[in-house]
């Protein structure tokens, strides 16, 4: 026994007294925090060779994923991301952002600045997320737009976006709606219901004028008179919400309301759910299906509640987007726009989509991004 | 004005007549002055005049399938917001309630989905574990003696993130909808109500009579009411809440099962904001905010006003946007109306008194 001395007075304690533990503590802390700042610290385990491939530096480099918030779609993203991390020797973070907000998106993209990571790929669904891509470029760090962008900031920050193209696939979504309602209603005319889960997110608005021009591109092509209303649904948010909100417009509407469609797979979900609650004949009263096409989404199509879907191939998105940071940053190739597939799903390709699904969601859950 | 030896005196006849109209008078005024005295009254007067405004203003907000889907709609609100009055009578509130149904209704589908569990077991499972995270808050409340506000908000992020930790962000959906499970939860037992509305109204039946009946309820009001007094007078307040929070953690429990059972789907995002509905439920339906106040009926009441809400004003055509800000106007009416209410009671009694 050492014999010490406390603020309280001379206390026999052993070496190992809880305040000599923290005092220990604070200093075996201390010294690798004040080692990496003066530069100089090095973690174990990495190799000093920065020809090895992903290294640079000595160091491997650094992918981050900051979805707009978290959802079913950005799974498939994750998967292509690793893929493509996985085969250059990356490594790869994903932040989590549960909510949709655009506060909290910036706030998320500012920490991931901090952090100093050599890519971060996003989404610019938002004016309001420009500060945070200037920060990130003035930091060095590169930067990929996916999935939504509002394309005139894009193109000032000089950046391209990996995604659907938006008017094509609201275009697509617009036509089905139109013809289905013709088809299932056997009328001219008729209300078509718009649910957007987002408002004010710049790929779902998009989406939505599209859709709007595709109903009235098929007004014009056949002959029709379909008007469309559009109403926030509360998809994104909480699906028994948006059930009652489906079910209290089509209440509303009645015989003049001909089909329902949403901008992405919630919404479809939700109004698959809601005429199957009602007992509303499957696709014999209102036609319904919207863009996206996941499992469940996939489910209602082969009940026949919902007529089509809209493909656009997250998993590529994924593995473009993160391929393009590669391109920029491994071999100075600036990257552009592309747009990943935009295809109709209807119940005689479900087979054909499950696969591809049933592929994806396989690749999930062999890096434990899920279990289901 | 005749003078005082001018009054005709009062035979013993007419003074009984007088007496029994002074009864009458003293019977009614107490009964005017209870009835304004109640905190549902407000309440219950906008609710029948929205419900008023409604039927005549949207063709079909007056039918069958409308009225019985705003019950079913309002139905795990209301299940929950039982939950949510005992806390607040109690003194207490609890901002983890979405965030523990949302992660519930994960770990249920889970459970079922991909461990292969019965339905109705993984459903007692799901509702021992909320009643076990509603403990905790309750702990953290009365012996870590956080604020609940505190103790609560920090629950809601650890079960938010809990959630999708679980479900990797992605939604489970259940395999065999055709199960009994499913048909128990998502049928219709009686007619054209839901089985999910019979379970609810049944919940507000006993939740009522517990309150309004039983040492329990009474030993609750108590400890909204002054918790100090109640302290001396025997009662064990820290036990009283901590039972409300393990209530409210198993209704959590409870509505998660119904949910999964309702629509075969746990989204990864379920519950969110639906804290503040529960809470707003049970204000508007005259549940104090600072404790020993409030009913099971009340609470009913708010939810139905807020389900009517949406639903009217969308019958109604209002259009998109517009109407979260009549619901938010509706319930600063009623807030309002509630406090003059209850004004009036006062000074009416004041007056009667004099």
């Amino acid at each position: 026994m050492e014999k010490i001395f406390s603020d309280e007075g001379p206390v026999a304690q052993s070496l190992l007294s809880r305040r000599g533990a923290l005092r220990f503590a604070a200093a075996m802390a201390a010294f690798p925090l004040f080692g990496s700042l003066a530069g100089c610290h090095k973690p174990a385990g990495v190799a000093s060779s920065s020809n090895q491939p992903g290294n640079v530096g000595g160091r491997r480099r650094k992918l981050v994923w900051i979805p707009q918030a978290a959802g079913d779609w950005e799974v498939p993203i994750r998967v292509g991301h690793l893929e493509f991390c996985r085969m250059v020797g990356w490594d790869y973070q994903h932040i989590g952002n549960p909510i949709y907000s655009v506060q909290n998106h910036l706030d998320q993209l500012n920490d991931a600045i901090s952090a100093r990571p050599d890519v971060i790929v996003t989404e610019l669904e938002s004016r309001g997320m420009v500060s945070g891509f200037k920060r990130a470029l003035d930091a060095g760090i590169a930067i990929v737009i996916i999935d939504q962008a509002v394309a005139e900031e894009a193109e000032k920050l000089g950046l391209g976006v990996i995604s659907q193209d938006p008017r094509s696939m609201g275009r697509m979504n617009g036509m089905q709606a139109a013809m289905w309602a013709e088809k299932i209603s056997g009328k001219k005319g008729g209300v078509i219901l718009i649910g957007n889960g987002n408002p004010g997110s710049a790929l779902i608005d998009a989406l939505q004028s599209a859709t709007q021009e595709g109903i009235a591109g098929y007004n014009q092509e056949h002959g029709t008179g379909f008007t469309t209303e559009v109403f926030a649904d509360s998809a994104f948010d909480d699906i028994a919400t948006s059930m009652s909100k489906y079910g209290a417009h089509i209440d509303q509407k009645g015989d003049s309301l001909v089909a329902l469609t949403g901008l992405g797979g919630a919404s479809a979900i939700a109004i698959w759910k809601t005429l199957k609650e009602r007992a509303i004949p499957p696709g014999k009263q209102l036609a319904a299906g919207s863009p996206d096409i996941f499992p469940d989404q996939q489910t209602g199509i082969e009940e026949g509640y919902l007529q089509w879907g809209v493909d656009q191939d997250f998993l590529v998105m994924g593995f473009l987007s993160a391929a393009s940071a590669w391109l920029q940053i491994e071999a100075g190739y600036p990257y552009w726009s592309m747009h990943t597939p935009g295809e109709v799903v209807r119940k005689e390709d479900i087979d054909h989509v499950r696969s591809r699904t049933t592929a994806w969601l396989s690749k999930a859950k062999e890096l434990n991004l899920i279990e289901a | 004005m005749p003078l005082e030896s001018e009054r005709p005196q009062a035979t013993p006849d007419r003074a009984k007549d007088e007496e029994f109209v002074a009864e009458k008078r003293f019977r009614r005024s107490v009964l005017l002055s209870r009835l304004l005295g109640t905190r549902e009254l407000g309440i219950v007067l906008v609710t029948g005049l929205a419900f008023l405004c409604f039927s005549l203003a949207a063709p079909r907000f007056f039918s069958t399938q409308n009225l019985v889907g705003i019950l079913r709609e309002a139905s795990l609100l209301c299940i929950l917001a039982v939950g949510m009055t005992y806390l607040l009578i109690g003194g207490e509130f609890d901002l983890s309630v979405g965030a523990n149904y949302g992660f519930l209704v994960t770990v249920l589908a889970f459970l079922i989905v991909l461990r292969g569990f019965s339905p109705w077991l993984a459903g007692f499972l799901v509702i021992l574990l909320g009643v076990s995270v509603g403990v905790v808050n309750g702990l953290l409340v009365t012996q870590v003696k956080l604020q609940s506000f505190i103790a609560t908000l920090g629950s809601m992020a650890v079960l938010r993130g809990a959630a999708n930790i679980v479900s990797g962000g992605y939604p489970i959906s259940a395999r065999n909808e055709n199960s009994f499970f499913y048909h128990a939860i998502g049928g219709r037992w009686l007619g054209r109500l839901p089985n999910l509305t019979l379970l609810m109204l049944l919940i507000l039946l006993v939740g009522g009579i517990v309150l309004a009946k039983t040492r329990f309820g009474y030993e609750l009001y108590a400890t909204g009411g002054n918790e100090e007094a109640a302290r001396f007078s025997g009662i064990n307040t820290a036990m009283v809440k901590l039972a409300c929070f393990a209530l409210t953690g198993g209704l959590c429990g409870l509505i998660a099962v119904l949910l999964f059972g309702w629509i075969g789907l746990a989204p990864y995002n379920t519950g969110t904001g639906f804290e503040l509905r529960v809470i707003a439920a049970a204000v508007v339906g005259g549940t104090g905010l600072f404790g020993g106040r409030g009913t099971i009926f009340g609470t009913f009441v708010g939810a139905l006003l807020l389900g009517m809400l949406t639903n009217g004003l969308i019958l109604m055509g209002v259009r998109q946007f517009w109407d979260g800000v009549a619901a938010g106007a509706l319930i600063l009416v009623v807030a309002a109306l509630d406090l003059f209410v209850r004004r009036s009671a006062v000074r009416f009694a004041e007056v009667s008194e004099a």
